[in-house]
């Protein structure tokens, strides 16, 4: 599947221009697009459901902003989703708190029972939202260090002093580490 | 972990992979939210020219007059306090609306609050919204239930009347009542009874204090419940028990007024029982050193645990939004089944429900009606609650997995019971 006819003109930089009129493509950009911020959506909340929640919110609040967009949608609407996740405050839900570092709870720990794949992507989600982020940005969506700050608003050095964060605390992370951690 | 290809391999094979349906069926689903926020924009705009007329119909009663008098809202007497779990809460602005509704913009607060209602008619039924929630129908008599309002919450709430004008009341909780049994220190409490726990003991350390012991007496089983507020970023609050570390989580905001219904619970068996419990406030998560701080201040507490296994289905009496809730009714999923179909009991609404399941991975979806909202993760022990209405259709499905085999999962629904 393909956006470019319904979307828009390519630029020579490749990037997608809208065209001038009113939503015109969002139904094919979503269509074609969405499922790819779906899994970035998916990697930051690391929950279907919210995943979900996230990534139509975010083109809730770009379907009323498209005719404004020049440049890059998926870009555009990328932003917006990585911003909503680091800000976002789920009030109506009372069994979960949203928190930079999940706290440990009292379930058995059932990491040594599964691959260190597993162990990391465990690992990942006690991480601070932000560090989180630039995570997924930076080693998924292979963005560079300057893309990743224009998406998030920050300097270069803000990216790069959290992706060293971010990496100090996956090599120092229990479930990655051959100490044995707490019983919890 | 042994580098960065090993993370980007980990984020590839994380990242679900979406059938085109699912994404025809979103560009539906965000034309929906769509049209909700245009007819909410909508609303605000006709609100915006209703606010302005209000001002000269709306009766808005501010207390500070220094004498003490019965207070008339909407024609029901409005008493000067209010009392949630034990603790007190003083009567502050009275609103009353008009054509069916009325209209409160709360700003944040360093206490807790209550914001009640009453209707002038004779029908007392009620739709409340706001500070995030989804409108929901209450049918309690006036000035009898409330929507709790945390510390540092703003935000509007709206209640809209089937028969008559309905009024708002805000209660602050007092600075001057006595607080409920159990322990006090420095404004922060830990209850003698929470839901059907018993306190056996608690601790609100000294200022600069990093460490605390508490005392489990006899008890075989314990919930342990512990914070921590004034530290450094980073820094853990953890506890140590006869056999080892417990449990513990990163230190941050502020001491709750009512600290054990707030936060995370450990559940400590009789091998970490033999002697004392230890909460220490460590340098980090690896460094055990205590930490030095001027303005930090540490509490916890234990409470009886009666057993079970340990999920909140298990539970009777639960606590949540300043009430007490008993469990109505119970579902369980056939042994690995991944999808229950629910019904919330009839009656007097709303009513709270929790939700879980168990499965190694995957996240429990929960629907309301015919919305799809978000759930939890279960893979990682997680339970989910919020209110709905009488009545109202719940759906749990697991997805990304697979239910085990010998629990699925669950949903308990409360009502009130204070």
């Amino acid at each position: 599947m393909t956006i470019e006819p319904a979307l828009a003109d390519r630029t020579r930089e490749g990037r997608v221009r809208m065209r001038g009129d009113e939503r015109g493509g969002f139904d094919d950009f979503v269509a074609a697009r969405s499922g790819r911020l779906l899994r970035t959506a998916y990697l930051l909340t690391r929950d279907h459901g919210q995943a979900e929640d996230l990534l139509q919110t975010a083109l809730t609040k770009a379907w009323f902003a498209w005719g404004r967009i020049d440049g890059d949608p998926e870009g555009y609407v990328r932003r917006i989703l990585v911003n909503t996740y680091a800000t976002w405050w789920r009030r109506k839900w009372r069994g979960e708190q949203a928190t930079d570092v999940l706290p440990e709870t009292g379930v058995p720990d059932r990491s040594t029972a599964v691959a260190e794949g597993n162990d990391l992507w465990h690992a990942m989600g006690r991480l601070p939202r932000r560090q989180r982020a630039v995570v997924v940005l930076r080693y998924f969506e292979d963005l560079t260090e300057a893309q990743t700050a224009d998406v998030l608003g920050c300097t270069v050095g803000t990216v790069k002093s959290q992706a060293s964060k971010a990496l100090a605390k996956l090599r120092v992370d229990p479930a990655l580490t051959d100490e044995t951690g707490d019983r919890a | 972990m042994t580098g960065i290809d090993e993370l980007r391999a980990t984020l590839q094979s994380h990242a679900p992979q979406v059938p085109d349906h699912e994404t025809q069926q979103r560009v539906g689903a965000v034309h929906r939210r769509v049209a909700v926020v245009r007819r909410r924009r909508r609303a605000a705009a006709v609100a915006a020219v209703a606010a302005v007329v209000a001002v000269s119909g709306a009766v808005v009663l501010r207390p500070g007059s220094g004498e003490p008098e019965p207070a008339s809202l909407v024609g029901v007497t409005a008493p000067d306090t209010m009392t949630s779990l034990g603790y007190t809460y003083d009567r502050g602005d009275l609103v009353e609306g008009q054509d069916g509704s009325v209209r409160l913009r709360l700003e944040a607060s360093d206490v807790p609050r209550l914001v009640s209602w009453a209707t002038s008619g004779d029908d007392q039924v009620v739709t409340v919204s706001g500070l995030g929630s989804d409108p929901l129908t209450y049918s309690a008599d006036d000035l009898t239930d409330w929507v709790y309002v945390e510390p540092g919450v703003s935000g509007s709430v709206r209640v809209e009347a089937r028969e008559g004008d309905p009024g708002l009341a805000v209660y602050s909780l007092s600075p001057s009542a006595s607080r409920p049994d159990g322990y006090t220190r420095d404004g922060v409490t830990y209850r003698e009874q929470v839901a059907d726990t018993r306190l056996l003991d608690a601790e609100v350390g000294d200022l600069g204090q990093a460490e605390l012991s508490l005392d489990p007496g006899t008890a075989a089983r314990a919930r342990l419940v512990m914070s921590c507020e004034g530290a450094p970023r980073g820094t853990w609050i953890r506890a140590v028990g006869s056999d080892g570390p417990v449990g513990g989580t990163e230190c941050g905001g502020d001491l709750p007024v009512d600290a054990a219904a707030t936060g995370s619970w450990w559940t400590l068996d009789s091998a970490a029982l033999e002697g004392s419990v230890r909460v220490v406030v460590q340098t980090s998560y690896r460094d055990s050193t205590p930490v030095r701080a001027p303005g930090l201040r540490v509490g916890a507490a234990l409470y009886t645990d009666s057993g079970g296994a340990g999920n909140r289905a298990d539970e009777t009496l639960v606590e949540d939004g300043g009430h007490l809730w008993r469990r109505v009714a119970r579902f369980d999923a056939e042994a690995g089944a991944s999808r229950l179909p629910t019904t919330a009991p009839e009656g007097d609404g709303p009513f709270l429900f929790w939700a879980g399941g168990d499965a190694e991975v995957g996240t429990l979806a929960v629907g309301i009606g015919d919305e799809r909202v978000s759930g939890a993760l279960i893979g990682s022990g997680g339970e989910t609650s919020t209110l709905v209405d009488a009545g109202e259709r719940v759906t749990l499905t697991v997805r990304g997995g697979q239910a085990t085999a010998d629990r699925g999962v669950w949903i308990s629904y409360y009502e009130l019971a204070d």
